[in-house]
């Protein structure tokens, strides 16, 4: 009843609120027929996550005034499975929303619910979906909750496995946009066939081989008094998996029609991409090879907007996710409208005994990755530039040569020595002026104290001449297993030119875990910057205040 | 067999769906010249307000779209570029750019109602239309098509104005007429702003990387205050007979770094409930 309230108060919602009851309705139904019929009846599972900050004003760092003082973000999933019959939905409310999403997800209601029926070689999905065709270059609607993204499609979607080894799947929709759905209607077919289960003849071969393509399509209507836009843009792309021992192969092309958008400046130019990655993995080492050139393939459902919404697709981006502090302040986001991107990723663990492993053995991981411009000529026209596809532009919009180092010193006792270079241009990634060239060292140290605490410590060091200059952060983390842990850090920017801004963003928290619930809570101050998943980002602003998030599932 | 057939269904569904579903678009691609509005009737005037500020980089490529609009609609559009959020702070340099504050009271409280600023500038609203959803905050491509939606249709009132300036004093008189041309629901409120055009200062100009700093930036119909407050007056309310009238003098002493040859009045009617335009218009007080 409490829902029902809730979903009613808000504008816009009241189709969804009716949704909310069908499906609760089908699920009690269909309990009752299988449980009559003396059929598994299925089971119900979800789950829950609460993220609430409590926010104080901060002029020393630009933390805003937020008049509610607290917000929420809100999600639960709810979720039934039977042998051929699935069903679900997410609530999700923002009270409002946490500073750094978009404000215009403000509110609360169901946007994502879905009815899949699944027998045989068929299955079928009404209602709300995510989906990915091949690497996402052509199509890829998918949540990331931490970015603010739901690109969820509403519509239909059929999977068809006619023989084993061929799957077709078919989809058609319109994109999630906040608690409403984008203008453009997006179409599309894929197919992926595993010839190592398609032939017999195949079957017992080394080599396996899995090729695919697909074909998308969206509509928008052109009601533009200026251009003449097109209505439906396609893009297609072919795949190829090439796996022989120890040698791995995988490739895929993408290819786009004229799509004159925001993004690309109302240029009618075509767009691709091309991604090879190639990878020799034996026990104890590894190496993985990849490249990728994309131009102009930014697509979307809807020509005219910006940032991460009603993304059709998604371009992978070939840089190493960091997860120390700070090694995230320089984090690269993925160029839609044109990159040259390579990188090479290297490990190789010295087995214990060895001269370098010693008695518990060492683990080395090197990587490095750039991503310049492509070359281009200005046409002057309505095409905006031709490009030679396999020039490199002279651009450097990014650059990470990162080597981390894992020794053990004894069954307690570990330690991670970490170095990154990294040049970073954020004229390019965020679109202010400045080229930034930062060495980051981390050391981490962690030690199992006792069979229940354990302690992990980080001394984190950034040096650059430019932007805010150095920073400093040591950090302390005690776990007492099975429930809780504490931390404390100190992000001190202790290099900033400006006297007055050589702050210290300091931070403590503590959680607890028990089954499946996990709650913390964090109290500090945190810098502005940008959180990217990959390369993908949003902007996160300054903030001071606590936090409390809650997960558990059932 | 029976697999056989449905794999060539599927197959050629799939054809006649490639084959179908691209628009290649040749030259020209630009539309014909736009026909003008119908002078036989009032029509509705397209608000247009561009959430700007002089450190947002992208920001000239909305004030452009503007320009643009203005060459296809002529006075048709009213435009207001409000300046706001932190891109609109003043800094401090040695050479003194970007040490203007162009921030209003006014804008500001605009701003914080809809929260423009925090989707990103440059955004806009284009006759507040969409209110309550998320195809509010319009980025300025969007506004062409949304103009669009509106160019053609009759207008539910005729606003006027009437502007005296007293030169010495530097006092305006600023008279507003409504005369509803329909019958129409609801609560209708009347907002007052002055705005200043060729407004010369620096500019942060992304189109180049590094962005470049534009010292001789030519800033467009800037919101320099209000006559009614942020919200304005209400100038009917209920069940309104058509033909009922409205009017009212306001004044506004203009402060002396505001060149007056370059000042606007600029009125507009919204609706209270889903702060839609239904009309505006403007007028130079000279």
């Amino acid at each position: 009843m409490r829902i029902e309230l809730r979903v009613e108060k808000v504008s816009n919602h009241k189709n969804k609120t009716i949704s909310f009851f069908i499906l609760l309705s089908l699920i009690t139904l269909m309990n009752s027929v299988l449980a009559q019929d003396k059929v598994s009846p299925g089971a119900i599972h979800g789950n829950f996550q609460g993220d609430a900050q409590y926010y104080n004003p901060d002029s020393n760092i630009n933390a805003p005034l937020v008049p509610e003082k607290m917000l929420m973000n809100g999600y639960a999933n709810f979720n039934y499975e039977s042998e051929h019959f699935l069903a679900g939905l997410r609530y999700e409310s923002y009270l409002h929303v946490l500073q750094g999403f978009d404000p215009r997800y403000e509110g609360s209601g169901i946007m994502y619910r879905y009815l899949t029926y699944k027998k045989d070689q068929m299955e079928i999905t009404a209602g709300s979906f995510y989906e990915q065709f091949g690497s996402g270059m052509v199509l890829r609607a998918y949540e990331e909750r931490g970015l603010g993204i739901d690109n969820a499609l509403e519509g239909f979607r059929v999977k068809y496995t006619p023989i084993e080894g061929l799957t077709f799947k078919g989809v058609i929709g319109k994109q999630r946009s906040f608690f409403n759905y984008g203008p453009g209607i997006v179409r599309g077919f894929d197919g992926e066939l595993s010839l190592n289960d398609f032939l017999k003849s195949w079957s017992e071969k080394k080599t396996k081989i899995v090729v695919g393509g697909c074909f998308v399509s969206k509509y928008q209507k052109d009601a533009d008094p200026i251009y003449i836009l097109p209505e439906n843009v396609g893009s297609y792309s072919g795949r190829i998996n090439l796996q022989h021992g120890k040698i791995s192969f995988n490739s895929e092309y993408a290819y786009k029609i004229n799509d004159p958008s925001f993004t690309n400046h109302f240029i009618y130019k075509d767009g691709q991409c091309l991604l090879v990655s190639a990878t020799y993995t034996k026990p104890g080492i590894g190496l993985t090879i990849s490249g990728k050139r994309t131009d102009n393939m930014n697509y979307r459902s809807d020509r005219t907007v910006t940032g991460t919404l009603l993304n059709i697709n998604f371009l992978p981006a070939l840089t190493k996710q960091h997860t120390y502090q700070l090694a995230t302040f320089y984090p690269y986001a993925t160029q839609p409208n044109g990159e040259m991107a390579g990188s090479a990723e290297f490990f190789y663990n010295f087995k214990p005994g060895s001269t370098l492993g010693g008695k518990h053995g060492m683990n080395l991981a090197l990587n490095f990755s750039k991503i310049n411009s492509i070359d281009t000529v200005n046409t002057n026209n309505e095409k905006g530039y031709t490009s030679n596809f396999l020039k490199i532009g002279k651009t450097i919009y990014f650059e990470d040569l990162n080597v981390e180092l894992t020794k053990k010193f004894s069954k307690k006792y570990k330690m991670i020595f970490t170095y990154l270079n990294i040049i970073y241009n954020k004229n390019v990634i965020q679109g202010e002026e400045g080229i930034f060239h930062a060495n980051i060292g981390v050391i981490e140290t962690i030690w199992k104290m006792t069979d229940k605490v354990a302690m992990r410590t980080e001394l984190q060091h950034l040096y650059t001449k430019q932007d805010q200059g150095n920073w400093l952060e040591p950090l302390v983390e005690f776990s007492f297993s099975p429930h809780w842990f504490v931390s404390a850090y100190d992000l001190y920017n202790y290099g900033n030119e400006i006297k007055d801004k050589q702050i210290h963003y300091f931070g403590v928290s503590t959680g607890y875990t028990k089954n499946a619930v996990r709650m913390m809570l964090s109290y500090g101050k945190q810098r502005a910057g940008l959180f990217c998943v990959g390369g993908v980002c949003r902007t996160v602003p300054a903030s001071n205040g606590v936090s409390f998030s809650i997960t558990s599932s059932f | 067999m029976k697999n056989k057939i449905l794999i060539q269904i599927t197959l050629g569904l799939i054809g006649i769906f490639l084959y179908n579903a691209c628009d290649y678009i040749s030259p020209p691609y630009t539309q014909g010249t736009h026909s003008g509005p119908d002078t036989s009737i009032v029509m509705r005037k397209i608000l247009i307000e561009d959430y700007t500020g002089h450190t947002c980089p992208n920001c000239p490529r909305a004030a452009e779209m503007l320009d643009t609009l203005i060459s296809i609609y002529g006075s048709q559009i009213v435009p207001i570029a409000l300046h706001v959020s932190d891109y609109a702070r003043p800094e401090i340099h040695p050479d003194s750019s970007y040490n203007k504050d162009y921030r209003t009271v006014t804008g500001t409280d605009w701003d914080n109602e809809f929260q423009v600023s925090l989707v990103g500038l440059p955004h806009g609203l284009v006759s507040r239309l969409d209110h309550g959803t998320s195809s509010f905050i319009k980025s300025y491509s969007e506004w062409s098509t949304a103009s669009a939606s509106i160019a053609s249709l009759a207008a539910d009132v005729k606003l006027t104005i009437q502007n005296s300036y007293n030169t010495s004093t530097r006092v305006i008189t600023s008279t507003v007429n409504s005369e509803f041309v329909n019958s129409l629901t609801g609560t209708y409120m009347l907002t007052i702003v002055l705005t200043e055009d060729s407004i010369i200062d620096w500019q942060k100009d992304g189109i180049t990387s590094p962005p470049t700093n534009l010292q001789f930036f030519v800033h467009k119909h800037m919101l320099r205050g209000s006559l009614n407050g942020s919200w304005g007056d209400t100038v009917a309310t209920g069940d309104i007979a058509k033909g009922a009238l409205w009017t009212r003098p306001y004044t506004y002493t203009l402060p002396t770094n505001f060149n007056d040859t370059h000042c606007k009045i600029v009125a507009f009617i919204y609706n209270s409930a889903t702060y839609e335009v239904i009309q505006a218009e403007f007028k130079g007080i000279r």
